[in-house]
This record gives structure tokens, sequence and C-alpha cells, in this order.
């Protein structure tokens, strides 16, 4: 089998960049997921358009395939969760999580999860603004103005993708895993989610996905 | 025969042309028709007074005062509609009439519109776009009741466009409502006139009315003095301006058309360097520019104080400059029937000489000055292909009717069978579309909440405030790129750049923009702030669009100019003769065709392996004819290419070496198996892809955003590849889907002509050349800077690949 994953390490903490577009902790064996925008298209079918609807289960099978393949204790959502106020593929996925009994679920709050979480009873579904791993990883949707010295910030929201040149002029845009300044922004998890494209020069360092593949860019 | 018509044109003193009697007597027979005649001859009067005939000999229209709309004036621009505004008012009041018109555009504000509304003129002026506004308003039946005549002007133009099945579809609607209604189009020469008449008036009884008057035409290509020196490449052609400039003094006005907008930025730029004398008796006029400062350079040409305006296609149509007495062409026009139109910008008034130069960009591009010539001796000219089957139009014009009174299945069924461009759509295919915007597609969704349109008492409607409104807004068929738009401090717009430009800007950056270099203070949504600056360096914004292909009538004429090159010099043009010692070197590096051969060459360079074929097709054929080579030499070799096309041949490029030879070349043209093999390139899906983008917004899958509040639907939007992505997974059947493969096919690949140029190769002796240096032929190709991936291995080979380009383990 190949190698799905490229392990680097944040300050003293070993971490995963795996090739779907996520990112694993084996030190607590976390799984960290950003912006997968779920029900983005129910989302849009609400408003008139006519997009086929993409069904949940199929979305959520890319998350079992990860629990099953890894040893995961938590997984952590970076925001961005679902894509549009509460619909009927809240409850169908709020349930779905009850099945994974022994893992805990974690959100960091985005911008489009504007759902009022008082309202609802979730056993299964943490709500924070930021977490902590390790002592040197804060995980949040957004980068946050005040880490401090020691600390990675974890991050997902702007879906970054990166553009390569061959030298027989072909162009390929990929997600990438994007670190700057301390800040490590994770590729979105979402299948109906576009790219962000960013500049590989100003990366301190950049990792993109093409298939199950996951390799630095040089600059 | 035509009473207004004869006290005007004796108060004129001028006599009626023969195609004005015609036409005059065909509508007064109650005929629907299309007119064909040059412009500068009174087409506007041919059709006006018939018109205005018609309203004061029919006892209707006298008894009761101030009823209904009695005729619609369609034309494809703004600018076009305030000229026949001008000309049929002027009739009006030279006559004394109570006929009154009224512009209805996109400038026409709300209170104008309301008014039309209780209080119609006789005539409106309008677009196509309006023309389906005002049937997206309540009411509409009734107010079209006593339409008479819908005039249809420059239908040439609109045919070929999917704008032009808006007009297809206002008619067959208005029809209906008036089964007396009239059509009358207006259209310059084309190759297709008979069948363009057909489509508009759906009429066998309908007359075709053409003037034999022809236009005087001196067409004169701009030679390079020293024929080494001019560049191999390129799309500028600045070095000739020193034979641009003499020809502003000699002339009184000069028309410069480029074929972007980022090339007349430049020769406008350039222009001034190279003589500041001209600074304030010459103009930029192009599609991006704020319609004031358009506005204001027409007023100017109107009264001839120009001495030239570099402008682009904006220019190509309608309004009369009479001081306008010669037209430059820079680059290849990519086509007849424009080089024409343009050309007859000039010499406007009746038996003036239209008087055109034309300035090759590139030393190979002076061939096209002999095509030009040949072309017009011969009389080619190019057909306009009509849509059909545009599903994404049928969609919108469904919610057009649901957002106003509505409609009935079977009724609206029945009407669009009447439009050529829907002539063949099943009841089930039209039921898909019913049900895409009553379900939101056409599998049964539990848990569903689609909003659209609901159907009660079997009439199909919009209730929802919010839906109606964003449909309004999204009425077209024209789909633009995200603009920012540009403007001084103080709040002056100046015009609009793409956004992709901006982005790569910061502030404090200088770019040239409206002639000028501007300074950009900051950007916000989407605005650019900016000051005028004396800093010299800057980019200019290069817009996307604007590149099209050369039609194929004129790749013929092109064809046949290299076909005429190994003929004795007393045969040839001037501009083959004077091309001689660049056809030496072809000779002496590769070799130059004879007319029943194909030259392959193929050559090494720092970029890879090059392999370059001349069909002298047409860009758009030579991408498809390229997308099949490659396949069919991966299937012998596992290998992948970049393709890149001009309208004279194209490019496969390689970085690895590839085995090829002439056997192998014959095999690879079998005119065999095209259309699977073209579907089993990559490009195909590619190509559909980025098709679909206009379809998506056309049929109302994208919304562009309410005007000024652009950010409150960002949470609606996805970029048309996603939406692809997600029908191509999960209803591959659907009609939007699918009509982008159908317009890849009839429209980007043109298969039919594809499947001719295989034919006619199948039939040629493949010349075959290894060439050592690449060859001026080949020159032009390999410097294009757009190129189509095209690659047929797996994603492993492909990474593979960027890690040896990018030198990583």
């Amino acid at each position: 089998m190949e190698k799905k994953y490229k392990s680097i390490t944040l300050g003293s903490t070993e971490v995963w960049l795996l090739s779907d577009c996520a990112m694993y902790i084996p030190f607590d064996e976390s799984l960290i997921i950003a912006d997968w925008h779920l029900g983005k298209t129910a989302h849009f079918r609400k408003f008139g358009i006519f997009v086929p609807k993409t069904s949940l289960d199929k979305e959520f099978e890319q998350l079992v395939t990860l629990v099953a393949t890894y040893p995961v204790q938590r997984v952590i959502f970076l925001g961005d969760l679902f894509h549009s106020e509460w619909n009927m593929d809240w409850d169908l996925f709020l349930d779905a999580l009850e099945q994974f009994f022994d893992i805990e679920f974690v959100l960091t709050l985005g911008n489009h999860d504007i759902l009022d979480f008082q309202q609802y009873e979730m056993e299964h579904l943490k709500i924070v603004k930021k977490f902590e791993v390790n002592s040197d990883i804060l995980l949040s949707h957004q980068p946050l103005k005040r880490v401090p010295e020691n600390q990675y910030n974890i991050v997902g929201h702007v879906h970054p993708g990166i553009e390569l040149r061959t030298k027989s002029k072909q162009r390929f845009r990929l997600p990438c895993f994007y670190i700057k300044d301390k800040v490590v922004t994770l590729p979105a998890f979402g299948a109906m989610t576009g790219l962000y494209i960013l500049d590989k020069a100003d990366a301190d360092a950049c990792y993109a996905i093409m298939g199950t593949e996951v390799f630095m860019v040089p600059k | 025969m035509n009473a207004f018509s004869e006290v005007w044109f004796y108060n004129q003193n001028w006599k009626p042309h023969e195609f004005q009697e015609q036409t005059w007597k065909a509508i007064a027979k109650g005929k629907s028709g299309l007119l064909n005649a040059p412009t500068g001859y009174g087409k506007t009067l041919a059709v006006w007074f018939g018109v205005l005939d018609h309203y004061y000999n029919n006892s209707k229209y006298q008894k009761k005062k101030n009823n209904k709309l009695h005729a619609l004036w369609i034309t494809p621009l703004r600018a076009l509609s305030k000229e026949i505004l001008l000309a049929t008012q002027k009739i009006s009041d030279n006559l004394d009439l109570d006929y009154k018109i009224e512009l209805r555009t996109g400038d026409t504000t709300t209170s104008q519109r309301q008014k039309q509304r209780k209080k119609p003129p006789q005539a409106l002026i309008t677009t196509p776009e309006s023309v389906h506004l005002l049937m997206a308003s309540k009411g509409h039946r009734e107010y079209f009741e006593q339409l008479e005549f819908i005039v249809i002007d420059e239908w040439h133009e609109l045919m070929g466009s999917k704008r032009g099945v808006l007009v297809e579809l206002a008619i067959a609607h208005i029809k209906k409502i008036n089964p007396n209604l009239k059509i009358w189009g207006i259209s310059a020469t084309i190759g297709n006139i008979e069948e363009a008449k057909d489509i508009l008036t759906r009429d066998p009884q309908s007359v075709l009315v053409r003037s034999k008057i022809q236009k005087k035409l001196s067409i004169q290509t701009i030679f390079p003095d020293d024929l080494e020196k001019y560049p191999w490449t390129g799309h500028l052609g600045i070095k000739l301006i020193d034979k641009v400039v003499p020809l502003i003094y000699e002339n009184n006005t000069t028309l410069i058309f480029t074929n972007t907008r980022f090339q007349s930025e430049i020769w406008y730029q350039k222009i001034l360097e190279y003589d500041p004398d001209l600074s304030g008796q010459i103009a930029l006029h192009h599609g991006s520019l704020s319609d004031e400062l358009r506005i204001w350079v027409e007023d100017m040409l109107h009264q001839g104080v120009l001495k030239a305006v570099i402008c682009t296609s904006s220019l190509d149509l309608g309004v009369d400059f009479r001081s306008v007495d010669c037209v430059v062409q820079i680059g290849s026009p990519k086509g007849i029937a424009r080089f024409l139109q343009r050309a007859g910008r000039s010499g406007h008034s009746p038996g003036a000489l239209s008087k055109i130069y034309f300035l090759p960009t590139h030393s190979l591009e002076i061939v096209e000055g002999a095509s030009l010539k040949y072309a017009v001796k011969e009389g080619l000219i190019e057909k306009r292909l009509p849509f059909i089957r545009s599903f994404d139009l049928l969609i919108q014009f469904m919610m057009t009717l649901a957002v106003s009174d509505g409609f009935k299945a079977q009724e609206l069924y029945e009407e669009i069978l009447q439009t050529h461009c829907f002539e063949s759509v099943s009841t089930d295919e039209f039921n898909q579309c019913l049900m895409l915007i009553t379900q939101g597609g056409t599998s049964l969704y539990a848990y569903d909440e689609f909003h659209k349109v609901v159907v009660e008492d079997d009439v199909f409607k919009v209730t929802s405030r919010r839906i109606a409104m964003q449909h309004r807004l999204s009425i077209g068929a024209i789909v633009s790129d995200m603009m920012m738009r540009v403007k001084f401090k103080g709040g002056k717009y100046l015009g609009s750049v793409e956004e992709f430009f901006i982005s790569k800007l910061n502030e404090g950056d200088v770019f040239w923009f409206t002639g000028r270099p501007l300074k950009i203070m900051h950007i916000k949504n989407n605005e650019v702030v900016v000051q005028p600056t004396n800093e010299k360096a800057g980019t200019i914004p290069s817009w996307q669009g604007g590149r099209f292909p050369i039609t194929s009538d004129y790749g013929k004429s092109i064809r046949h100019m290299f076909l005429e090159i190994k003929k004795k010099d007393r045969y040839k043009s001037e501009e083959l003769i004077y091309l001689d010692p660049l056809f030496k070197l072809q000779d002496e590096r590769s070799y130059v065709p004879e007319e029943d051969e194909l030259l392959v060459e193929y050559c090494k360079t720092k970029y890879g392996y090059h392999l370059f074929v001349y069909p002298y097709e047409g860009k758009l054929v030579h991408e498809g004819m390229a997308a099949i080579i490659a396949f069919r030499i991966s299937q012998k070799q596992k290998i992948s290419f970049t393709i890149a096309c001009n309208d004279y041949g194209f490019e496969l490029l390689s970085e690895d070496d590839f085995k090829i030879d002439e056997d192998l070349l014959q095999q690879l043209f079998s005119p065999d198996n095209i259309v699977q093999d073209v579907q089993s390139g990559v490009n195909v899906r590619e190509m559909a892809r980025r098709l679909f983008r206009d379809i998506a917004s056309i049929s109302g899958l994208i919304f562009t955003g309410y005007p000024g509040r652009n950010m409150k639907t960002k949470h609606l939007q996805a970029n048309s590849g996603l939406f692809f992505s997600v029908f191509e997974e999960n209803e591959p059947s659907n009609l939007l889907y699918r009509q982008a493969y159908d317009e890849v096919f009839d429209f980007q690949l043109e298969i039919q002509r594809m499947q001719l140029a295989f034919q006619r190769i199948s039939t040629h002796k493949i010349k075959f050349k290894a060439l050592e240096k690449l060859s001026p032929f080949s020159f032009p190709i390999f410097s294009e800077s757009f190129r189509t991936r095209y690659s047929n291995e797996d994603w492993q080979s492909r990474l593979d690949k960027i890690k040896k380009a990018l030198d990583i383990d």
C-alpha cells in the first residue's frame, strides 16, 4: 500500500498531512477536518438552484473511510462544517455521528456555521471557539490574532490551492496545505468547494495533494 | 405606392432605391421578410415607411386614439437604438406625424418604463433582452395584443449567437398573442441569407429583398520595409506604426480596428508616443470603457473632430460616422464578413469608396492580405450557424413567463415548436425542463425544500418575490466575467477590468487603462479607485475573450493562398511575391507543400519534442484534430501532450521523444472513427466544462448578484466547474449537461467540418520533415501562449511529471 500521507513536525508534535485533504495527529489520535460544507447542494436547491442533490451518505463515507484507516479518538472540525442554516441534513448528520460512540467530536465555529447551536441537544458534538492539542498546537477556523510564541495555529477557511506548471507548459491546480508564519492552513475537505489559489513563493512551506499522494512543493 | 415616402423623398430631393420600393410593396401586401442591402443606402427607411403606411392605413389604429404598441424595433446595440430613434423621429417630425417612438433599453429609467407601460408609444426601439424583460412583466399579453410589426436590425449579427434565440422566442410568443404579426429582418450579406430569412420569419410566404447595389471597396496590405526585420510571430504589429501615422494625416478620419481591447490600449499609447502632436486628436473606444466615455468618442466622431479612433469590435456595428474615410485593420480580421463590415465603416455616403488597409502583425500573416482580396473577389462569405436546442434559454424563457402571468405547459410547448431553435424538442425533453424548474431535477428527492416554480390550476408560476427579482436581473444570453469597476476618487466611472487582472496588482501599482497610466489608490469590494499619474511603468489589462478563431470560409481562402506559393510570380499576388524570401527559408529548413500535400514537422527544443501539422483549417478544427491525433498516438505509445493551435496549424508538444514517421502519420490521419476518438480525448470534457459556465449562468444556476451588492449572494455561488461535476456524477442525463457537449461538437469542434478536413487530408500525401531549427511556418504556433492541456495519463504519471519538473524526489 502506498503512502497516503506526509509526516511533518510542528514544534514538538508530529502531524500527518493526509492526501484525503485532512490532518492526523498521532500524539492524541486526532483527526482534523476543515471546511466540509456539508449540504451545500441542498442549500442551493432551497434557493431555487436546480443542482442535483448530493447524498449525505456519500459525503459521509469520506469520514467513515478515514476513521477506519487511522486509530481515531477525536475528530475536530475546523469550522464551516455545514454550508447553511438548519435543514434535515443536520439531523441526519448528527444521527450519523452517534454511530461512532467512542469518538469525541469537536467543532471550532466557522463563519458558515450560522446555526444557533444552543438550541439543539448535541451530545456528540462539542462546540468551541478554539482547541488546543499537545500545548504547541492551537486549532481554530480562521487564524487567531493572539497566538502564543510557541504555538502553531492550524486553520481552514480559505480552501487553499496551488498552481503548478511543468516544462511542457501544462498547468495543474491542486489543493494544498499552506504554512506561513506558524499558521497551517488545511485544504477544504468538502467536494463542493473550490480552490483559492495562493502563491507558493509566499509560503514558508507548502504541501500539495495529487491523487493519493502528498508532496512538498519547492519554492 | 407609399404616400409618406413619396412626400418625404420628394422633400429631401432623393429618389428611392429599387430595394426600398420592393420592401414597401411587400409590407403593404402584409408580408414578412428579410431585407439585405449595404449600409448607408437607407435600409432603415425601407422598412420604416412600410410600418408607417400600415399604421395610417389601418382603421383600427385611426379610430381609437392612443391604444396599443404598434411596432417593436430590435437592435443588437444600445448605440444603434439611439441612431434608429433619431432617424425615425426625424421622419415623424418632418411629416408632422403623431406616431410616437421611444427607446426601451437597459438605460431606460424606471419612471420612463412605467410610463411606457401605462401609455405606450406607437413604437419601441429596444434590444432582445429588453423585450424579454417586457415579457417578464404582468399583463404583457394585453400589452402586445395589437403589435403588428417586429423589426430585427442586424439580424446576421444576432442569428449566430444565443441572443438570436431570444429573438426567436419573443417572435413565437408574440405571434401567438397576435397572429397578424409581421416580421421584418435587416441583414448584411451572409452565406446563408435564405436560411436567415426562414429562421426569422418561419413563413414560406415571406420575401427576401436583396439590393443589387455593390459598394466600391479598396483593400491594401501594409508591407514592412524590410521583411527580414519583421518578426515571425506576434499579435501587435507596432513595428508598422510609421506606416499608420501618415494614413491618419492623409485622411479625414481613420478608424483603427484591433482584435482585442489590450491591443487597442497599446496602439493608442504607442501612437501618442510616436507622434505627440496627435494628442487630443485621437481617441480610444472599446467595450470595457464606461458608456460615458464611449458616447463622448462617438459624438466627437459624428462632429468629425477626431483624426483617428483606435477601437475594437465595439465599433463594428451600426451608427454612421460620415467623416470616416479610412479604416485600418490590425492583424487578421479572422472573418471575411467582419472585414467587409469594418471596411464599410468608411465611405458611408452612397457611391463613396470604402477604403481599408490590412496591417499584418507577423510576417506569415501578410498572406492574409492576399486571402482577403481573393475572398472578396470570389464573393466568399461566411454562413452564420444558428444555435439549436439551447435548453438553457428554454429554461430561462419558462422562468420569464412564470414570473409574469404564468404559462400552461401544452400551450408553451406548441409555441416553442414554432421556433427554429426548439422545433425538434420532444415532449419528454420539454417535460424534463419543466421538472427542473418545479422540482429541481428529474429524480424525486425526499426531504427536499426546492422552491422555484409552482403549479396552480395547471398554470406554472413563480410566487416568491425574491426568485422573481433574481430572474429579472439574470435575463439575457450574454455572460460576462466578474468585472471590477475602475473609478476616480471623485466617483467618475472610467470602465471595467477583469477581477483576475486586478488581483495581481497592489495598491500603489500603476496600470494603463483608458489610454493613460493610472495609479491604484485602493481596492474595495468590486471597485478600484485610481488617480492619474505620470509614472510611465505599468501593465496593461488583458481581457479574456475577444480572441475569436477564423471562420471556415476565411480558412479556405488562406489555404488557397498557401497553395499558390509555388506558382510562377506573374500568377501570384503581391503579398506572395513579397514573402518569397520567407518561403525560400521555409524550403531550406523544411519544405513548402504542394496543393495535395500535408506538411508535418518534428523538432526538438528545450521545451521538449514538437510535432507541427498545417491543415489551414482554422483554430477550432485544429483543436479537435490535435486532440484526435494526440489520442491516436497515445494508443500506440504511453505519452502525454500539450496542444497549441493557431489558424494555420497545430502543435503537439511532449516532454518525451516519440516515434513518428510518414506511415504512422498516414494512419493517424485516417478519417474513420473521428467522433469516437474525439470523445476519448480528455479535451471534450474540458471543453464542455468550459462551455457549461455560460449554460449555467443563462439557465439560472449561477446568480451573479444584485447590482452593487454582490457579496450578499456569495453563499449561493459555486463555480460552474463544480456544478458540472455534480451533474456529471449525479445526473448525467440532465439536458443542460448534455447541451454543453452538444455545443462542443457543433460550435467548438465543428465536427462536420473536421470530418471533411480528415477526408481531404486522407487523399493527400504526407510530407514529414525532421527539423534542425524551427521553420518560419512553425514559429507562430510555437510561440502561441494559449495552450490547452491534453493528457491521457493517470494522475500517478502526471504526478511523476510534476515531480520531475519541480526537481523533487
